[in-house]
């Protein structure tokens, strides 16, 4: 990671310096805008398949460029900076599908349904859809069918396979070993055959 | 060229029913607006209700002009500071690399330095003067991201290097945009209540008030902070860091001695819900009562 921090710099104007000083807050948006420009379309893509519903991706993505901000400035340390992102990214994830997963639940208890949304209705996804609706009906087929995979075999391999991270990184983000890491790919592609044969076979009979 | 390699090997070890569909969600990144749309969230927070810009929000007065203001001298700072600075190609054009991202960003050595020139407080300066240090967090941060959005107030102005910490997301009410900062959602909130802030001050002078309390109490004039806190609680009695100032509030008295009230305080905000993450700096107050 190239961005190095100065530490020995004399102190800042002050926290109510303005936003628009120099300073330790205008530097990390500067590290931020960089670093979204850079990762953040990936990082998006990342949490989508990581099972953030679309609704909630906006926010998700705000979460990581967050945890950005606040390591602005130790940033060096991070020698594998994508990893790290996708590490935080990962964790960002994991959240909003517990918070979905309690608010489903919460739903299914008063008796009301609630739509998985699954479904992109911002005017961007439509926009996409429109441009290429095959594309966009093969990544809905795909992300329906990891909601169905256990959370950690779908982990290990939409950041393998989708995402582009090596096994290695794969386990340290997931912190598992490598094998692991390995198995976990492996059985997530093999499920995820299985469930596309089977419904390949309902929709030919 | 060796990414490529990777990537064809790993295609030709991915079975093939899953392939295509693979593939696809390959090319499923986020649009870059809607990335911008995100990192505006993030450093400068979301424009105004009222899509007719600046002016359109009703009910702006004289010092709701000054912020919008602030925030555009800001924002023109950024823009045309960030031009002159140099990697000003690749922040000025909106589109991002289309590329797989590299593993370290790549910003070029001077870049990064001219980033973070800007004078600062070290951090040992900062310790050495409040005589206080704070726990690293963790790498990967899996504190902060994973705990739900809700479980605390939507913002945190505290930051390791006394900076200003944007808001976390929290959950949306009903009938509001998706993708709101919760500062954004302060600056409405506060902008439309008859009583605004300091007479339409914004969110920024929420931040700002709490922070110079902050840096008051973490360089040893806990009376000031206190000040400084009371000033907020009249002008954002129920402003969306809240729960900051409280938590302040105990960690001044603390401070102060003035452990009766601190402890009252503390106990009062502990079962308050949204506090579970302010619960160690609580403990840590009452435990510097004990030392006393």
């Amino acid at each position: 990671m190239a961005v190095e921090a100065r530490r020995d710099e004399p102190e800042a104007e002050g926290p109510g310096g303005g936003e628009g000083a120099a300073g330790p807050a205008s530097d990390a948006r500067r590290v931020v805008t960089l670093v979204a420009r850079e990762h953040g379309p990936y990082l998006g893509r990342c949490l989508r398949y990581l099972g953030v519903t679309e609704d909630e991706l906006d926010d998700a993505l705000q979460e990581v460029l967050i945890v950005v901000y606040r390591h602005a400035a130790r940033l060096e340390r991070h020698q594998e900076l994508r990893a790290w992102l996708y590490r935080v990214a990962w964790h960002v994830a994991r959240a909003a599908r517990r918070k979905t997963r309690r608010r489903r639940a919460r739903f299914v208890l008063r008796g009301s349904s609630i739509e998985h949304s699954g479904d992109c209705g911002t005017e961007e996804c439509v926009h996409e859809a429109a441009e290429d609706p095959e594309r966009a009906a093969l990544a809905a087929e795909l992300r329906d069918a990891l909601d169905r995979l256990p959370a950690k075999l779908r982990d290990a391999f939409v950041l393998h396979h989708v995402e582009g991270l090596s096994i290695r990184e794969v386990a340290r983000v997931l912190g598992c070993g490598r094998q692991t890491a390995h198995d976990r790919v492996r059985r997530a592609a093999e499920r995820l055959r299985c469930l596309f044969e089977g419904n390949a076979r309902e929709t030919g009979s | 060229m060796k990414e490529t390699e990777r990537t064809e090997d790993r295609d030709s070890r991915l079975l093939e029913g899953v392939r295509r569909r693979v593939e696809a969600a390959r090319r499923d990144v986020l649009p870059p607006e809607r990335v911008e749309r995100v990192v505006r969230r993030v450093v400068t927070g979301p424009p105004p209700p009222g899509s007719g810009g600046a002016l359109g929000g009703a009910g702006i007065g004289r010092a709701g002009l000054g912020f919008l203001a602030g925030v555009a001298v800001f924002g023109g700072v950024m823009w045309f500071g960030f031009g002159r600075d140099g990697p000003g190609e690749r922040v000025q054009g909106t589109e991002p690399p289309r590329g797989r991202p590299e593993h370290e960003v790549s910003l070029g050595e001077g870049d990064a330095e001219r980033m973070l020139q800007a004078p600062r407080l070290s951090q040992g300066e900062e310790r050495a003067q409040t005589g206080r240090s704070r726990e690293e967090a963790p790498e990967g941060d899996a504190s902060g991201p994973g705990r739900p959005a809700a479980s605390g107030p939507a913002a945190r102005a505290r930051g390791r290097d006394g900076t200003a910490v944007p808001a976390r997301p929290m959950h949306r009410v009903a009938g509001e945009r998706p993708g709101r900062s919760a500062e954004g959602r302060a600056g409405e909130r506060t902008r439309s209540r008859p009583d605004g802030p300091g007479g339409g001050a914004g969110t920024s002078s929420e931040y700002e008030l709490l922070l110079r309390a902050r840096v008051a109490l973490r360089q040893g004039r806990p009376a000031e902070a206190l000040r400084g806190l009371r000033e907020h609680r009249r002008r954002h009695p129920r402003g969306l860091l809240r729960l900051e100032r409280e938590v302040m509030r105990v960690e001044a008295l603390a401070a102060l001695g003035r452990e009766r009230e601190a402890r009252r305080l503390a106990e009062r905000l502990w079962n308050e819900p949204g506090t579970e993450s302010y619960r160690h700096r609580l403990r840590a107050a009452l435990r510097s009562l004990k030392r006393r």
